[in-house]
């Protein structure tokens, strides 16, 4: 059973387009910070901060579960979408919590991304234009990397969490 | 951040020592970048060569290094490993800047048209 309403994090509900399993989500684990890995997924809690964002981008990288599937497509739409969560989300909470969720689908790399951050203002942001290089834009490209690389992309907020989901399809 | 420097004329080549220009250690790279260039020659070239990884944190960083600059400097770009270059065509920054197919190439005297 499937109901279609917002995505929501209890025990009951059913796994959103991820296809992870959201009763473990942020759940106490025995091994809170190395993650629950099965064939073709890896699970994986750490702080908000850069340099954890970082290391869970190259663990991914290396994980043999994930091996060729995390290109850089993946990478580079990973970073831009967690980023948004340490910079703007948990921007004023240290002590925030991210679980990012991988996993090999239907020929596509399905992402979820689970904060405790302040929620997206005006949710999830459409598609615009490149800033302009005449410009010398500093900033403004994150989600343009994201909507030229990702699909499927769908945002929730429900009981204080964020979830971002998306997929990479398989490289052409 | 470690940065490798090394000037030839009116060439400076700067060559990013590390694997990843991400939000993590931009703020790093704009420091040291501001310490080089006190002094520095006309061009100042950067090479990305061992760069594997560039997200728009870096991008906007190299971008702020290209602002910094006086007007009788240009930064240009040597050496974009394939995932750095999506970055720059996937934003259409790679028109911002002269790009080098090798660092070799980029210390030749380019013939400017002015």
């Amino acid at each position: 059973m499937r109901p279609d309403r917002p995505t929501q994090w209890g025990a009951a509900d059913p796994a959103p387009g991820a296809g992870a399993d959201p009763a473990q989500c942020f759940a106490p684990s025995p091994a809170s910070s190395a993650g629950a890995e099965a064939p073709g997924r890896i699970r994986h809690r750490f702080p908000a901060c850069p340099m954890a964002v970082r290391d869970l981008l190259e663990r991914a990288a290396a994980n043999p579960a994930l091996a060729h599937r995390f290109d850089d497509r993946a990478e580079l739409v990973l970073a831009e979408a967690l980023n948004n969560v340490v910079e703007h989300a948990c921007a004023h909470r240290p002590d925030a919590m991210i679980e990012v969720t991988l996993e090999w689908r239907a020929a596509a790399l399905t992402c979820r991304i689970v904060d405790e951050g302040a929620e997206m203002p005006g949710g999830l942001p459409g598609v615009t234009d490149t800033p302009r290089a005449e410009d010398l834009p500093e900033g403004g490209f994150g989600w343009c990397l994201i909507h030229a690389l990702a699909c499927d992309l769908r945002y929730t907020r429900a009981r204080n969490r964020n979830c971002l989901e998306f997929t990479i399809p398989a490289a052409p | 951040m470690k940065l490798e420097s090394k000037t030839r004329g009116e060439v400076m080549m700067v060559s990013i020592a590390e694997q990843r220009l991400d939000a993590a250690v931009t703020v790093d790279f704009k420091d040291a970048m501001r310490g080089l260039l006190n002094g520095a020659p006309a061009r100042i070239v950067l090479d990305m060569s061992r760069v594997r990884f560039l997200d728009s944190s870096g991008l906007g960083a190299i971008i702020s290094v290209r602002k910094s600059l006086d007007q009788t400097q240009e930064l240009e770009l040597a050496e974009l490993t394939p995932a750095v270059e999506k970055v720059f065509h996937l934003t259409r920054m790679d028109t911002l800047f002269p790009i080098h197919a090798s660092t070799q190439s980029a210390w030749e005297p380019r013939s400017r048209a002015s």
